[in-house]
């Protein structure tokens, strides 16, 4: 078992089996190298929980929720690049609130890929597409929320507020 | 850090199969070839950190709906450390 105190969650026990690798890190965070994915029962956005620093999570949706068409380039590209096998593999945004204007904003300029057998992840950059790393999408309330619908990346925990 | 004099046409060579070489200069800017394995993406400065910071902002996003920290250990602090 992992034990985490201090997170933004309280005190978190997930299965070992849950711990996503990231060797190089997520960009900006190049030492945080092990992540858990903590889903919560309802709401489509996921917390990409760092197991080095407890207090370190970032909010993430899954693309094919947000956007279906998401991304622009195919699969087999995105395998390439990480590793992870086009049936493997789960396709993260990390969403954030912009404090200017309180907006949703999701970074589709830099998905987060998950193989969800190998559990290796990595965040990798779309350059020469025409995404953006805060894209608007709408209000608070993404377009489906069914919880149902985000697929096998599964961690122990339950961090729900 | 290697600081190095190229002309056009001329290459850099870096381990992993990478290389850099000079396709042409003009107007205060250099036009760059890279060539690198599959899975080494490649990305210009100002977009990996636009990245970066949106990484820092999501970190801050949690930190506002989710307060639960000692107070003293702001995530702010922790973030800026490595947006490079």
């Amino acid at each position: 078992m992992i034990h985490l105190s201090g997170t933004r969650f309280g005190e978190l026990s997930l299965e070992d089996s849950a711990e996503i690798t990231f060797e190089n890190g997520i960009i900006g965070f190049s030492q945080e190298t092990r992540f858990a994915l903590l889903e919560r029962p309802t709401g489509p956005i996921a917390y990409l929980q760092s197991i080095i620093t407890p207090r370190l999570a970032l909010p993430v949706v899954d693309a094919t929720i947000l956007r279906p068409a998401y991304p622009n380039i195919s699969l087999a590209e995105i395998a390439a690049i990480t590793g992870a096998k086009p049936e493997h593999m789960a396709i993260l945004v990390v969403v954030a609130v912009d404090s200017s204007d309180a907006q949703l904003r999701a970074n589709l300029l830099a998905p987060v890929v998950i193989d969800v057998e190998s559990r290796r992840g990595r965040q990798i950059i779309l350059e020469g597409t025409s995404y953006s790393a805060s894209t608007p999408i709408g209000n608070k309330k993404p377009q489906k929320p069914a919880v149902t619908a985000v697929p096998s990346v599964t961690s122990a925990a339950s961090a729900d507020r | 850090m290697l600081v190095v004099h190229r002309k056009e046409g001329q290459r850099l060579v870096l381990s992993g199969g990478i290389e850099i070489a000079v396709v042409s200069t003009a107007r205060g800017g250099v036009r760059l070839a890279i060539t690198a394995p599959k899975d080494v993406w490649i990305a210009r400065g100002e977009v990996h950190d636009a990245v970066a910071m949106a990484n820092v902002a999501a970190a801050a996003t949690t930190a506002s709906i989710y307060p639960n920290i000692v107070p003293g250990q702001g995530l702010e602090a922790h973030a800026t450390e490595d947006s490079r």
